[in-house]
């Protein structure tokens, strides 16, 4: 049995079991959710500009982030390479809450 | 994470369960008994169990409302009775704007009720389903919200790591040794019942959206001053008017503006109708619809004006936030419908097997080979996991035994009865994990046991207390009433029936494992006609002489406990 692959650059934080699966499930669980709060916001914004009625584009993708936040996690699970695990929720996770910071910004500067 | 997806998420479906598990059948629990949250509330408060008015003026009611209210307030409300709750509320703020006490009515004496001196079902157990009565910033919240999400996972990975769903809606082989027939109970109830039990956890937590993602406002209404309050505005309708000073007139006939309202809802009347400002020229008059006839928990609000009865404003949700309503409303079953509230009780219980069940199934699995490895986890699970399956159970009746062993107006250092109650279901509850830890697996039939009795003496005390026994409660139709004592008695029943099959089956263990050393081969050649005939109801031994010796072998008590 080859371990898993990916994990290489990993090795000190992800052989042993117990590090391995806290990480998955603080990335899965905290990871998850911040990203899903980043898309959630981002995604109201998005249906409010294309037209949707301001209160209702909030509420469905509040509805909608729920399933989201399911899918990260089942998907958190599934992964078997802890990197790519990290990269994604790392990244998505930073560029979704950077795209929420500029949003603000630029509706701070023109309002 | 493991080789196969497959092989991940039975990893993910165990320990999120045994780690969740715990937690997610006491809000089960809890959620199921908050499907008759109202009948709980009739049985534990023995004097609201009246009959509400045949008729009803709102303008009769609003002359003499001030005797029950203080001076200056700023508007008051009221609640009148539905279907499972005979008697009104009679909310109000005052003068400063904050809530004051809530007054419980008797509309056909037309007199307060005086305080029952009890959370009981709507105070107490429902709340303890939605927020485990965690106040501290919200926690307890996130605690369920987490639990929900964790039970869409559990639900999602539980179909896939199972191949034969079809034929596990005809599978139950309660005959095949325990965790065969665990295995199928859990199948079962979690197939048979799957599109409810995923409804529920997703609406649960749609429900509480706005607690979960609290800034999702923020950007769709970044350029108002305090996004999350425009949004709360516009999406929950926010019509207010000023006080002037200036006294009003002649107040315009409330009942005529409730016809109006319930003429617009085709007939159906309004759950709640306030007063705003009462008694100012700028006083207006809110009527919402009640939600007894269908699913949607109903958002539908006429404003009028207090002095010409004319429409202000009138408020509907918009499509997609009237299909939040509808999911909230699917959840928290207000509408009148016995047969669905049934279905709701009995999907719920069903919710808690399939969870027990996983835990019980867990435990069988590993038990011989933790122990021939000496880990410590599988007890630690193990008395949570009784402690709050049989446990939480057992202190639920011991919450309404005490109710009616308490007097009103009862008090023990200080301390008031509705508080009482509460600390004897926690110090109770508390003591069944610590008998848990010392029984080990003979607890849960020493809980059944308990559970029965109180059960039955729960039954007897509302009687004695009451004077409402079964027979008088049939023949006044207080079903309410009739259905927990029912309940109560069935509740007996199962666990005696199950007590009785699990001590059996204890009593069959230790020959089973006085056969263990004498190699593996023989003894599970011995141990399965055993298992089997202890499934039986009563049947004779039929085994061939060796196996049925060990079954009459344990007839006193000194087998060792710790088994």
């Amino acid at each position: 049995m080859t371990p898993p692959r990916g994990s290489r650059g990993f090795r000190a934080l992800g052989s042993h079991p117990g590090v391995h699966v806290t990480q998955r499930v603080l990335l899965a669980v905290v990871g998850g959710y911040l990203l899903t709060e980043a898309v959630v916001s981002l995604l109201a914004a998005m249906l409010a500009a294309v037209g949707m009625v301001r209160s209702e584009a909030v509420v469905l993708s509040m509805m909608l982030g729920f399933v989201i936040y399911l899918l990260l996690l089942l998907w958190a699970f599934a992964e078997r390479r802890l990197l790519r695990l990290w990269i994604v929720f790392g990244g998505a996770t930073a560029l979704a809450m950077g795209a929420v910071r500029l949003v603000q910004a630029a509706l701070s500067a023109g309002g | 994470m493991k080789e196969t997806f497959r092989l991940s998420m039975l990893w993910l479906h165990t320990w999120a369960g045994v780690v969740i598990g715990s937690l997610l059948f006491i809000i089960f629990w809890m959620g199921t008994l908050s499907v008759f949250n109202h009948d709980i509330d009739r049985w534990m408060m023995p004097d609201t169990r009246i009959q509400p008015p045949e008729t009803f003026s709102y303008d009769a009611f609003a002359e003499e409302v001030g005797d029950l209210l203080p001076e200056g307030i700023q508007e008051w409300g009221l609640i009148t009775p539905r279907d499972r709750v005979p008697m009104a509320f009679l909310y109000h703020r005052d003068s400063t704007g904050t809530f004051g006490q809530r007054i419980t009515l008797d509309l056909a004496q037309n007199t307060p009720i005086p305080d029952q001196g009890t959370h009981a079902g709507t105070g107490f157990i429902f709340p303890f389903h939605f927020s485990l009565h965690i106040g501290w910033k919200g926690i307890g919240y996130w605690i369920v919200g987490a639990a929900a999400m964790a039970m869409m996972l559990l639900l999602v990975t539980g179909v896939i790591i199972h191949a034969r769903i079809l034929k596990d809606f005809f599978t139950f082989r309660p005959g095949k040794k325990l965790p065969r027939s665990t295995l199928d109970l859990h199948n079962l109830s979690g197939v048979l019942v799957l599109p409810f039990h995923f409804m529920i956890a997703l609406s649960g937590v749609i429900l509480f959206m706005n607690i979960y993602f609290p800034q999702a406002a923020d950007l769709a209404y970044g350029e108002e001053e305090v996004p999350r309050t425009a949004f709360f505005d516009e999406a929950y309708s926010s019509y207010t008017r000023p006080a002037t000073g200036e006294p009003l007139e002649e107040p315009f006939s409330i009942d005529a503006m409730v016809a109006t309202a319930t003429a617009a809802w085709d007939g159906i009347p309004p759950y709640y109708v306030r007063v705003i400002n009462p008694g100012d020229a700028n006083s207006y008059v809110y009527v919402r619809r009640s939600y007894q006839d269908h699913v949607l928990f109903d958002r539908d609000i006429f404003f009028f004006d207090a002095g010409t009865g004319e429409v202000l404003h009138h408020f509907v949700t918009e499509p997609i936030m009237t299909a939040q309503h509808f999911l909230v409303g699917f959840h928290i079953i207000q509408f009148d419908h016995w047969g669905l509230r049934w279905l709701y009780f009995l999907a719920g219980l069903a919710g808690c097997i399939l969870i027990g069940t996983g835990f019980i199934y867990w435990l069988e699995k590993r038990r011989k080979k933790h122990e021939e490895l000496g880990l410590k986890g599988l007890r630690i699970v193990e008395t949570l996991t009784i402690g709050s399956v049989t446990g939480i159970i057992a202190a639920t009746v011991v919450f309404f035994v005490i109710n009616r062993i308490l007097p009103l107006g009862f008090e023990l250092a200080g301390i008031e009865r509705a508080i009482l109650e509460i600390i004897v279901f926690y110090v109770f509850w508390i003591g069944t994990f610590a008998h848990a830890w010392a029984r080990r697996g003979r607890a849960w039939s020493d809980q059944l046991w308990v559970t029965a009795v109180l059960s039955v003496a729960a039954v007897v005390l509302n009687a004695l207390t009451t004077g409402d026994h079964m027979i008088q409660t049939a023949i006044d139709g207080q079903w309410n009433v009739f259905g927990m004592d029912a309940l109560l008695l069935i509740t007996a029943v199962l666990c005696v029936v199950i007590a009785r099959r699990l001590d059996r089956k204890a009593k069959a263990v230790p020959a089973e494992e006085t056969a263990v050393p004498a190699k593996a081969p023989p003894a599970r050649v011995a141990a399965r006609p055993l298992a089997d005939l202890t499934e039986g109801d009563g049947a004779p031994p039929t085994g061939d002489g060796a196996p049925a010796a060990p079954i009459e072998f344990p007839t006193t008590a000194q087998q060792p406990n710790d088994t």
